[in-house]
């Protein structure tokens, strides 16, 4: 070999050795440089392909018959990849017809060209499939009338995603109850009230990231993504629709500012139907301002507290018969006024009703006598009872937005020795209408209450899951409980009261309360309310009834008590109770 | 040494012997590269088109997803309480009424309590590891397994 080619390969070898331990160099600087080397990693990352996250379908929400309340519908994302826009004026004119988007709008958005950071702008979201159909329509004949070429028509970049989006095909039916699906501030779907917020993330399901490889040789499968849980609830959509109409009647009919009606099945706490007002079509959430003026609450069965009245002497009754303190047939001497506490109380026509038993108290709504009652059984005892009725707290329901109202008791800053004596007959104590039912329907269940509740079953990973009911409470003993529901009976009776149902015994309170002011109970709008269960020797169902500041009448006798035969009628022919007499005869000896 | 001797000789003689096997040995390296990358390329091929048909596949669970909760909710609509009571009295139903009702004793009829669209959960079931045959049989045992899969090819073959 010849020295001119023994130094040609010397260069050539030195040449590659350098650039070898260039290589080198650069790996051993990237392996101790972070910042280097997690910037190299994303490029590579970049290039590879991309995280896609894959939200499941949002569970549904039946009712107990398996009726849909809340589903899904397909709606599209309409957006345009500016890579392949050709011609963004026609984009722009088709979209303003279609859709109503303002073009010059849509113009500034994808006329520029596509850069590093955008190449996807979305223009329109929530689009229907129609308005989708059409505009694929354009597409197409578009695309076969021209041939593409430069100054041409076109739609080309124009891009419809599909995605779900939240139904509720009963709109306004069961709207407090239910809730709706809205987006946070950060454009996320969320639940808001109801169930769709109380099982928010239940409902919603987990999310999936996947990667999507941009080399088809390395994509895998993609897991089972589970949808998210479907559940049942309680409520009944026929009696729903039912009471609702029943309640609306009844607020327009009497005038009242709103209206309430609860219906339990003291057995199992299960609600079987909470109808209030105002309502919204949950299908346009949107309007929310507008249906729910200032501090109008979603759910005023739950979030709005009130003075129940005279409906809460059956609980100050059960405490008393409860502990002893009274007997049905203990006679009180009602004079027309009683001090307790210093404070001056009178009944609520300012009459002397003179001697009374228990069940008279009751069935004339004394005030006095009641006030006379929990003095006999003492201010530790009647406030034992009371918050062993829940009253003052939540009662568990799984809805959100429930608020505790409120008991006062002794010890507390604000509570006197009178209140003992205003709140024997439901004054100056601050309950929610469920609440005040959940409460009551101790006495319709032998001295137990259930936490009332709205799922009856979840279904989850293709199994069902019943909801077992729990006891929240037994503030009274059973036979309690059936001598208190005897004694409302018999005083439904007696007085041929509008709130009796032919062929069915059934229980029941009026109650009429003053709405305080700041300057006493001066005012003279009431709350009207009725609480009713039946049948009384296997009691089915009860029914709470509340009509804020009605104004043909401001009697609960008279504008609350004549809903409750109404809604029974419905009740016994969706719930099949046959009339007492049949059920008996069919049951047999 | 003889034969090593002779057989340097040969190709002494004749170098075209020499070009020969170096050609061969090039041609048939070609020959390997070539069936390599057909092969590689047959394999990257068809990895490609699964990959992407998994791909499509996946785009279309997806769709039929989205479809089904869609149709799903037009049910739910067409059987909401409104329509069906407007279709019901169109038909000339009307709407029951307390009175009308008549209870007679069904024997044997049980109150639905729970609508039930999906079966309880199972109580756990205790799972048995096995191993496969493959790791556990001998050789003559498996011989033996084979033969009878071949002679009655119905035989459950797996325990």
């Amino acid at each position: 070999m010849n020295k001119e080619l023994i130094w040609r390969l010397r260069m050539l070898g030195t040449t590659f050795s350098m650039i070898s331990l260039l290589v080198i160099g650069q790996l051993v600087r990237v392996q101790f440089d972070v910042k280097q080397g997690e910037k190299l990693e994303a490029q590579w990352k970049l290039h590879q392909g991309g995280w896609r996250t894959v939200f499941p379908a949002r569970g549904l929400i039946l009712d107990r018959n398996g009726n849909l309340l809340a589903g899904n519908e397909i709606v599209y994302e309409v957006g345009v990849d500016l890579v392949q826009v050709r011609n963004p004026q026609t984009i722009g004119l088709t979209l303003n017809v279609v859709l109503g988007l303002d073009y010059v709008k849509v113009l500034s958005a994808i006329e520029h060209p596509p850069s590093e950071d955008t190449v996807y702008v979305v223009l329109d979201d929530f689009v229907p499939k129609e308005k989708i159909d059409r505009l694929e329509q354009y597409k197409q004949d578009i695309f076969d009338a021209y041939t593409g070429g430069k100054g041409e028509p076109s739609l080309s970049g124009l891009v419809f995603t599909p995605h779900l989006k939240r139904i509720y095909p009963e709109q306004e039916i069961a709207s407090n109850l239910i809730g709706f699906v809205g987006r946070d501030d950060k454009g996320t779907s969320k639940g808001y009230y109801g169930v769709e917020a109380q099982y928010d993330n239940t409902l919603a399901g987990s999310p999936i990231s996947i990667w999507v490889p941009n080399d088809p040789k390395l994509v895998k499968g993609v897991p089972d993504i589970p949808e998210g849980t479907t559940l049942i609830l309680t409520v009944d959509r026929e009696i729903q629709a039912s009471v609702e109409k029943i309640l609306d009647d009844a607020v327009e009919g009497s005038g009242s500012e709103s209206g309430t009606i609860v219906v339990l099945d003291p057995k199992n706490g299960e609600i079987l139907a909470l109808a209030t007002t105002p309502r919204l079509d949950l299908n346009r959430y949107w309007r929310y301002g507008e249906v729910f003026k200032k501090n109008t609450p979603f759910d005023r069965g739950i979030s709005q507290t009130y003075e129940p009245g005279s409906v809460y002497k059956v609980l100050t009754m059960a405490a008393a018969l409860d502990k002893g303190a009274v007997k049905p047939k203990t006679q009180f001497l009602d004079t027309g006024v009683i001090e307790v506490g210093g404070a001056y109380i009178y009944n609520w026509n300012r009459g002397v009703w003179g001697p009374q038993n228990m069940q008279g108290c009751l069935q004339h709504s004394l005030n006095v006598c009641l006030a006379w009652v929990a003095t006999q059984l003492g201010a530790k005892d009647f406030y034992a009872y009371m918050q062993k009725f829940s009253i003052g707290h939540t009662t568990g329901v799984d809805l959100a937005g429930e608020v505790p109202g409120r008991l006062k008791v002794p010890g507390d800053a604000d509570w006197y020795e009178a209140d003992l004596g205003t709140n024997a007959f439901g004054q100056g104590v601050a309950a929610t209408p469920l609440q005040m039912a959940s409460a009551i329907s101790a006495i319709a269940n032998e001295g137990k209450i259930m936490v009332p509740h709205i799922v009856r079953a979840i279904v989850s990973n293709g199994h069902q899951y019943e909801t077992e009911p729990r006891i929240a409470s037994i503030p009274i003993s059973a036979q309690t409980a059936i001598t208190l529901t005897n004694m409302l009976a018999n005083s439904l009776e007696s007085e041929a009261s509008v709130s009796l149902v032919d062929g069915y015994r059934v229980a029941g309170k009026t109650g009429t309360a003053e709405i305080p002011t700041p300057y006493g109970y001066t005012s003279n709008v009431t709350n009207a309310s009725f609480v009713g269960w039946g049948p009384v020797d296997d009691p089915r169902f009860l029914v709470y009834i509340w009509l804020e500041k009605p104004q043909t009448s401001i009697w609960g006798s008279e504008v609350a008590a004549p809903i409750f035969p109404k809604v029974v009628d419905q009740l016994v022919v969706y719930l099949n109770i046959p009339p007492d007499r049949q059920r008996r005869a069919l049951l047999g000896p | 040494m003889d034969s090593v001797k002779r057989f340097t000789q040969a190709y002494t003689q004749t170098p075209w012997r020499k070009q020969v096997q170096v050609g061969g040995l090039i041609l048939l390296s070609i020959l390997f590269a070539v069936l390599f990358a057909s092969i590689s390329l047959n394999v990257n091929a068809r990895a490609s088109t699964y990959g992407r048909e998994i791909l499509l596949l996946q785009e279309e669970i997806e769709n039929q997803t989205l479809i089904n909760a869609d149709l799903r909710s037009q049910l739910g609509v067409l059987t909401s309480p409104a329509v069906l009571e407007k279709r019901a009295l169109e038909m000339g139903f009307k709407p029951v009424v307390r009175d009308e009702q008549t209870y007679v004793v069904v024997p044997g009829y049980i109150e639905r309590y729970t609508i039930s669209i999906a079966p309880p959960p199972q109580p756990m079931e205790k799972v048995i590891l096995t191993l496969p045959p493959d790791f556990t049989e001998s050789l003559v045992d498996w011989v033996r397994r084979r033969l009878v899969i071949l002679t009655n090819p119905l035989t459950e073959t797996t325990p």
